[in-house]
């Protein structure tokens, strides 16, 4: 973890063109953007194309970050804008069934050993059933609201730090999780009652 | 308390965005609506699905070239480059200065508005358009909107009931705006105070008026109240 001092300084001296110093800060926060844009897209390939995206926006922006927001709320700013964008461009249901069809023939225990996590005695096949089927219904979500629950609920912001990098208030962002459980729920509600 | 406050409350709740308070109301509706019990439990079963798809990783190998390709774009360009188009607002770009960092042997773009004969008059045409079309529509509207109209009461949250039922958003807000209020006047009022819990429907105009004897010591205890 980084230390505030140490952050500002590398910023200024990414400020002067150091590519250095901002490559350090590249390695402090590229899981967390890459986590996010995953989040969002729900596919590697493009989430890792709009990780690297958002360094370089962010590299070439760095001279008007004023630090009125933590520098990883400015990134996640700019990754959320350019993941709705890409979205808004490229979305469509073709997508996720190629990225479905992917998931089923590795074998979701593999996908999951592949992320790292490692799935428990009680990851039953409903679990799993229910897990596809919600991923499906997140990347169904509108946008807005899929980023807002992917940063409240998997990033595990607060209502106002989600607000902050959405750009829109506090009560927003808590009508928008609302709305996007009970488009989820009714979504899930087949694998939900076998619970 | 309605189901569908209740729900909202839940979300809240989720989201550890609940206070104390209406964590007690939510938890008295609880009690005696299974709907919003089963609604409860589905919602924590999502949350907790949602937070084991979420993971995703690369091994050191992949990150490294990862890092490497970055680095090379990073060479090539220089801070402040090219215009940001997909800043958010807030996040603004003064481009013209740092272009004049960048290429030092240009001028920096001035940004002074110095209009040619020509567009001083496709200005001007603009401009009386956009005035004829001001008084026009302003015109019409006082047509439409006869000043008893306006000025009744009545019409007016007849309207602005119309309006909420087709933003949700808004609604929403203010819905949640006005319970905050009626909040602040119960505490004003006093340890006597009686709460007026209202379920107010902006689809169906219907609303519900529950009296309900605060707590006021608990109330006091409220973070920000």
């Amino acid at each position: 973890m980084m230390k505030a001092d140490e952050e500002r300084e590398l910023i200024e001296r990414a400020r002067r063109g150091e590519v250095e110093a901002f490559m350090q800060l590249v390695r402090e926060y590229e899981h967390r953007i890459l986590q996010l844009t995953y989040n969002l897209t729900r596919n590697r390939e493009d989430a890792a194309d709009l990780t690297q995206e958002t360094f370089l926006q962010a590299f070439r922006a760095i001279k008007d970050f004023k630090g009125n927001s933590s520098f990883l709320t400015w990134l996640h700013r700019i990754a959320v804008n350019l993941s709705l964008n890409f979205l808004k461009k490229h979305r469509h249901a073709s997508n996720y069934l190629e990225d479905i069809d992917g998931l089923e023939e590795k074998g979701r225990g593999a996908e999951l050993a592949e992320a790292g996590g490692i799935p428990s005695v009680e990851d039953s096949w409903l679990s799993q059933e229910l897990r596809t089927n919600l991923e499906k219904a997140l990347e169904e979500l509108p946008p807005a609201f899929q980023a807002t629950f992917s940063l409240v609920v998997q990033e595990g912001m607060s209502h106002k730090q989600a607000a902050e990098v959405l750009g829109c208030s506090e009560n927003t962002v808590s009508w928008r999780m609302h709305e996007a459980r009970k488009m989820l729920k009714k979504k899930l509600q087949p694998f939900l009652s076998i619970e | 308390m309605k189901c569908e406050r209740a729900q909202k409350l839940i979300s809240d709740r989720l989201d550890g965005k609940l206070s104390s308070w209406r964590q007690k109301r939510l938890d008295r509706h609880l009690t005696t609506c299974e709907v919003c019990r089963d609604y409860l439990l589905s919602q924590e079963i999502i949350q907790r699905e949602a937070l084991k798809i979420g993971a995703v990783d690369y091994p050191p190998e992949w990150w490294r070239q990862f890092e490497q390709a970055l680095q090379a774009k990073l060479i090539q360009s220089t801070p402040g480059e090219e215009v940001i188009s997909v800043l958010p607002a807030g996040i603004s770009a003064d481009i013209s200065d740092i272009k004049g960092d960048k290429n030092s042997n240009k001028k920096g773009r001035s940004w002074a508005f110095k209009p040619n004969a020509m567009q001083a008059a496709s200005l001007l045409v603009v401009v009386a358009a956009t005035l004829f079309l001001i008084i026009y529509i302003g015109r019409s509207k006082n047509e439409e909107l006869p000043l008893p109209l306006i000025l009744s009461y009545e019409d007016s949250y007849f309207n602005l009931s119309q309006i909420l039922a087709e933003d949700e958003e808004a609604a929403s807000n203010l819905a949640r705006s006005l319970e905050e209020t009626i909040i602040e006047e119960t505490l004003l009022a006093g340890p006597e105070g009686t709460f007026i819990d209202i379920d107010y429907d902006f689809k169906t105009d219907n609303y519900e008026m529950v009296p309900e004897i605060l707590q006021f010591e608990n109330l006091n205890s409220e973070e920000g109240l």
